[in-house]
């Protein structure tokens, strides 16, 4: 799976939207409801990328699409 | 403080909704402000700001989907929070909370565990919105101690300094309010200011 599709995945279950919904430029505080459900993302991508995407540096990224890209610089594009 | 509760919103429409409520809450504090030309803004670091380089005043916003909180300071930098009491995950529970703060709720009931460990976020919240970083620096770097029967401290890494802390429990309506002031002596000794 890339880290395109293991993105969108974790993004559509934590928020519960279906992945065709995510919009990939929309900025993350538009699409999650509160603070809590945010952090409950920002963990799982943290999870899912065996702790090599560090919680602060994601926490800091604005859309879905700069996830995806900042997990192909640190955990490569596959 | 002003709370509101209103109809059930979207994220956007709530924070829409919020920022009418701060310029509301902004003339009741500054009766003589003149309210045109006056924006309501991010700051660098996403935290809402008054555009008036005169207004030495920091303002916070939080929100559910049926309630709306809004503070205004003139002390220092204030962070504010409405949380609505949940049954969080034990997986979720121990990304935000210290081994000491675990320890202290674990031998409360279900019902008090639900109330405390909402508690224990929306505090951890309430100050890294008052040190303008948000969730975007870890809750774990923020502690919150137990000093007295239902009196606590916040202590952190982050910044070495004390704060004025605030809450209300509201099981009526099945929230948690807080509020955490920096005074502007103690903010600019932020060991991390700017992220």
């Amino acid at each position: 799976m890339s880290n395109h599709q293991r993105v969108l995945k974790i993004v559509s279950e934590v928020l519960n939207i279906p992945e065709e919904k995510i919009a990939i430029e929309e900025n993350l505080t538009n699409l999650v409801q509160d603070s809590i459900q945010l952090f409950g993302l920002l963990i799982k991508l943290e999870d899912e990328f065996d702790n090599k995407v560090d919680y602060e540096e994601i926490a800091n990224i604005e859309t879905v699409e700069d996830i995806i890209k900042f997990a192909d610089l640190k955990h490569g594009n596959h | 403080m002003k709370i509101s509760k209103v109809k059930e919103n979207s994220s956007m429409e709530a924070r829409m909704l919020a920022r009418e409520m701060a310029f509301q809450y902004l003339k009741k504090f500054t009766p003589d402000l003149k309210l045109e030309g006056l924006e309501i803004t991010k700051d660098a670091n996403g935290r809402p700001a008054i555009t008036n380089n005169n207004l030495d005043l920091s303002l916070s916003i939080s929100h559910t989907d049926k309630f709306i909180a809004v503070d205004i300071s003139d002390k220092g930098e204030v962070g504010i929070d409405i949380e609505t009491i949940r049954e969080f995950e034990k997986e979720f529970l121990e990304k935000f909370l210290t081994e000491s703060e675990s320890q202290w709720l674990k031998d409360l009931d279900k019902e008090k565990f639900c109330i405390y460990a909402t508690l224990f976020w929306s505090l951890k919240e309430a100050y890294l919105k008052a040190l303008g970083t948000g969730i975007r620096k870890h809750p774990l770097k923020v502690e919150i101690v137990p000093t007295n029967i239902d009196k606590f401290e916040i202590r952190s890494e982050l910044l070495h300094a004390e704060c004025e802390v605030w809450y209300n429990i509201d099981t009526g309506n099945n929230l948690v309010i807080t509020k955490v002031v920096i005074t502007r002596e103690q903010s600019s000794k932020s060991i991390e200011n700017s992220v």
